[in-house]
C-alpha cells in the first residue's frame, strides 16, 4: 500500500490511482453511485468544519443542502448539538496507523516516507470524457497494491528536533471540547486547536497564507511533517473499565516549525530555538492541517514576544477566533439579507441629524 | 419539497419528529438556563454560554432562540417579531420552529403574550409583570466598536473601565453637537455595567428603565447572554448637559394616525408613506377607529 516518495513516475500514478479507491472516512460501506463517493473530500470538508466524523449523514447533509458547503455543515452542526455527549476519549496523535506520511523537512526520517493516496503530483488536465461517476480518467483501474495487514505507527518526526532541544516550549494543550464552551478566546491553546479543527478551510487557507508569503525575515516556515491515516479511538468499557477499540477515524496531522531568533524587549536575543505549530483535521484535506499549524505557531510565536508588539492577523488567536469560524461568518454575513429598516429609520435619523449640522455649520 | 410552505402555513402544530419537546435537550436546557441566573443576577454583565448550533443560521436570531426554547413552558402564549411585525418572514418561521416543537399558544397581541421574542423592537402596547421579552442580538458588546479583541473588552467590562464610550461620545459632541449613535444605543445598568440595547432603536430604550417586564438578552454566534430584570435602572449614557434623543417622526402614522409611534416607510395606496413598525398594535387601532 506505501509507496515510498522518492520512485519517479510510478509512485505517482499509483498515488493518484490510490485516491480512486479511496473514500471519505471509508468505513467498509459500499457507498457507489452515492455522494459520499462522488466527492470524498467534500464530504471530509464538511466534516471537518462540523467537528463531526459521520461519512453517511455529512453526505446527505451535502445533498440536502443542495452542496452548499456552509448549509451542510449547519445542518450537520445542528442535528449533533442536541445529541447526548455519551463519552470522551483521549487520543494520541502518534498513534495513527499511517497512509500517507511526508517529511520535507528530512529527506530520511526515522520510519520513513510514504506518499500514499495523493494527487499532488499528477497533472491537473480536465478530462473531458464522459467518466463514470467517482471515477479519475485513467486506463489502468486496477488495484494499486494488497492493503497492509499490519496498521503502520511511526515516530513523529519532530522528534529528532526535539532530542536535540531545537523546539522552544510550547503552552500545553488540554483536550477542550469548545461546542461545551462559550467561546474559544482567551481559553487556551487545547480550546484554539479545536476551534482550528473546525475553522472554515477558505479562511484558514488564506490567513495561513498571509503568514506564509511574509517571507523568510519575518518566520521562515517548514514543514517538519504531514502525515494522514486512521486514528484508533477507545472508550473505556463500563463493565471491566478495560479500553475498547470501537473504531477509527480518518485524519491528517501536520507539524511545522518557524525559524526566527525570539528577541526580548531589550534588544537581547533570548532563544534562537524553533517555534513548532500543530495542526490537526478529521478527514483529507491537507491544506486544513497544514493552515492549522502555520496559525499556531505564529499564535505561540507571538505569545513569546514581548507585550505591546504589534500583531498581524495571523498572530492574534482573538482576531483568529472571531473570524474563522464559518457557521458565524456565513451567518452573519448573509443576515443582512434579514429585513433592517427598523435599525435603518435609526441610521436616517441621524444622518439627517448629523447633515444639518454640517450644513449649519457651513452657512 | 413543499417543507417551508408547510411551515408556514399550517394549521395546527406539526410535531418534528426525533426532536425532543422544545427542541433542545436536557444538558442543553440547563446550560443556558445556569447562564441565565448568572444573567439576571448581575443585570447588564455579558455571561458565556456554551451556544449550541441551531436549526437557524448563526446570526439569525440562533441566540434569541435558545433563551426562548430554554425558559418557554407548556402554558405560555408566544409572540414573535421582526421589524415591530409578526408576519415577517423570520418572525413566522422563529414562530413555526417554537410553536411546532412544543405545541404552545402564540399570539399577536403583545398584551395576551407571556413570552416574547424580538428582533429589532419592543412592542409599544404595554407589558406586565408577566411578560419575559426575548432579544436577538447581532453584537452583545456595546465596546466591539472601540476595542474588537474579545479578551481585552472582558476585562475593561470586570474595570467598569467605558473611558472608550465616553471619550468617543465627548468627540461626537464636539464635532457635531449630538451623539453619532443611532440604534443599540449604550446604556448603563443600575448604575453598573453597560450595555448594548441590541438594534432596537433609541426610540425603544426609554421603555427600558424600571420595565415591569424581565428582558433577556440573547445572542447565539457570540455565545453570550445578559438580562435586566424587572424595575431596574437602564440610563442611556450621555453627558449631564446633553440630553439623549430619540429618533423624531414629522408625521403621524398614514394608516392608524398614531402620533406616539416609531414609523418606517411603506407604500399605502400606491404612495410612500410612514407607518407602524408595530404593525399588531397598527392593525388594532386601525379597527378600533373603524373604516374610513
Amino acid at each position: 500500500m506505501y509507496t515510498t516518495v522518492r520512485e519517479s513516475q510510478n509512485a505517482i500514478d499509483a498515488s493518484a490511482r490510490l485516491t480512486d479507491q479511496q473514500q471519505a472516512g471509508f468505513d467498509g460501506h459500499d457507498r457507489a453511485g452515492t455522494v459520499g463517493a462522488l466527492v470524498p473530500l467534500l464530504v471530509d470538508q464538511v466534516m471537518a468544519e462540523a467537528g463531526v466524523v459521520e461519512p453517511a449523514v455529512a453526505a446527505k447533509a451535502i445533498e440536502q443542502a443542495r452542496g452548499d458547503v456552509s448549509r451542510a455543515v449547519s445542518l450537520l452542526r445542528s442535528w449533533v448539538s442536541c445529541l447526548p455527549r455519551e463519552g470522551t476519549s483521549v487520543v494520541a496523535c502518534s498513534d495513527i496507523e499511517v497512509e500517507r506520511r511526508i517529511t520535507p523537512a528530512f529527506a530520511e526520517p526515522d520510519g520513513g516516507q510514504f506518499l500514499g493516496a495523493s494527487l499532488d503530483y499528477a497533472p491537473r488536465l480536465l478530462n473531458l470524457d464522459v467518466t463514470p461517476a467517482g471515477g479519475r480518467a485513467s486506463g489502468d483501474t486496477g488495484p494499486v497494491a494488497e492493503p497492509d495487514p499490519e496498521p503502520l505507527v511511526l515516530p513523529r518526526a519532530t522528534t529528532r528536533l526535539e532530542e536535540q532541544d531545537l523546539i522552544a516550549a510550547t503552552e500545553s494543550t488540554e483536550p477542550v471540547d469548545l461546542t461545551r464552551r462559550a467561546s474559544a478566546a482567551g481559553a487556551g491553546r487545547g480550546a484554539f486547536q479545536h476551534f482550528l479543527s473546525r475553522a472554515e478551510t477558505g479562511a484558514l487557507t488564506a490567513l495561513a497564507y498571509t503568514a506564509v508569503r511574509e517571507g523568510p525575515k519575518q518566520a521562515d516556515p517548514t514543514l517538519v511533517e504531514l502525515r494522514a491515516g486512521r486514528l484508533p479511538v477507545s472508550v473505556t468499557h463500563p463493565r471491566t473499565g478495560n479500553p475498547v477499540r470501537v473504531g477509527s477515524v480518518a485524519v491528517t496531522t501536520c507539524e511545522l516549525v518557524l525559524y526566527h531568533v525570539q528577541v526580548d524587549s531589550s534588544g537581547e536575543h533570548t532563544d534562537s530555538r524553533f517555534t513548532l505549530g500543530y495542526g490537526a483535521t478529521a478527514g483529507r484535506v491537507e491544506r486544513r492541517a497544514i493552515s492549522a499549524a502555520m496559525l499556531d505557531a505564529r499564535v505561540t510565536r507571538a505569545h513569546a514576544n514581548p507585550p505591546g508588539t504589534a500583531k498581524p492577523p495571523s498572530d492574534d488567536a482573538d482576531w483568529l477566533v472571531t473570524a474563522l469560524d464559518g457557521q458565524e461568518a456565513t451567518g452573519f454575513v448573509e443576515h443582512l439579507k434579514l429585513a433592517h429598516h427598523v435599525s435603518f429609520a435609526s441610521d436616517l435619523d441621524r444622518v439627517r441629524a448629523l447633515g444639518e449640522h454640517i450644513r449649519n455649520d457651513e452657512e | 419539497m413543499s417543507a417551508l410552505s408547510d411551515l408556514l402555513h399550517r394549521a395546527e402544530p406539526i410535531h418534528i419528529s426525533g426532536y425532543l419537546w422544545a427542541y433542545l435537550d436536557a444538558a442543553s436546557k440547563r446550560e443556558i438556563r445556569r447562564a441565565l441566573l448568572k444573567a439576571v443576577c448581575i443585570p447588564g454583565h455579558i455571561t458565556p454560554f456554551a451556544s449550541r448550533e441551531m436549526p437557524v443560521a448563526r446570526g439569525w436570531g440562533s441566540g434569541g432562540l435558545q433563551v426562548t426554547l430554554a425558559t418557554i413552558v407548556a402554558s405560555d402564549t408566544v409572540k414573535v417579531i421582526d421589524q415591530g411585525d409578526d408576519e415577517s418572514l423570520n418572525a413566522r418561521t422563529m414562530r413555526a420552529l417554537i410553536a411546532d416543537s412544543t405545541g404552545v399558544e402564540t399570539a399577536t397581541d403583545a398584551r395576551a403574550a407571556t413570552l416574547i421574542q424580538t428582533r429589532h423592537r419592543i412592542p409599544e402596547d404595554d407589558l406586565d409583570d408577566r411578560t419575559v421579552l426575548v432579544f436577538q442580538v447581532p453584537i452583545s458588546d456595546p465596546l466591539r466598536e472601540f476595542e474588537q479583541r474579545p479578551t481585552a473588552a472582558r476585562r475593561m467590562h470586570a474595570e467598569r473601565d467605558y473611558a472608550v464610550i465616553w471619550l468617543g461620545l465627548y468627540e461626537d459632541h464636539a464635532r457635531f453637537s449630538r451623539s453619532r449613535f443611532s440604534h443599540s444605543y449604550p446604556c448603563e445598568v443600575e448604575g453598573g455595567y453597560i450595555i448594548s440595547t441590541t438594534p432596537i432603536p433609541r426610540f425603544d430604550v426609554p421603555r427600558l428603565h424600571q420595565a415591569p417586564f424581565l428582558s433577556l438578552f440573547g445572542a447565539g454566534r457570540e455565545a453570550a447572554v445578559y438580562a435586566i430584570p424587572p424595575y431596574t435602572d437602564v440610563t442611556p449614557i450621555t453627558f449631564t448637559d446633553r440630553e439623549f434623543e430619540i429618533e423624531s417622526f414629522d408625521t403621524p402614522c398614514a394608516k392608524c394616525g398614531a402620533e406616539d409611534s416609531y414609523l418606517t416607510e411603506e407604500i399605502v395606496n400606491g404612495r410612500r408613506a410612514a407607518v407602524c413598525s408595530d404593525t399588531a398594535r397598527c392593525r388594532r387601532r386601525q379597527a378600533e377607529k373603524g373604516p374610513r
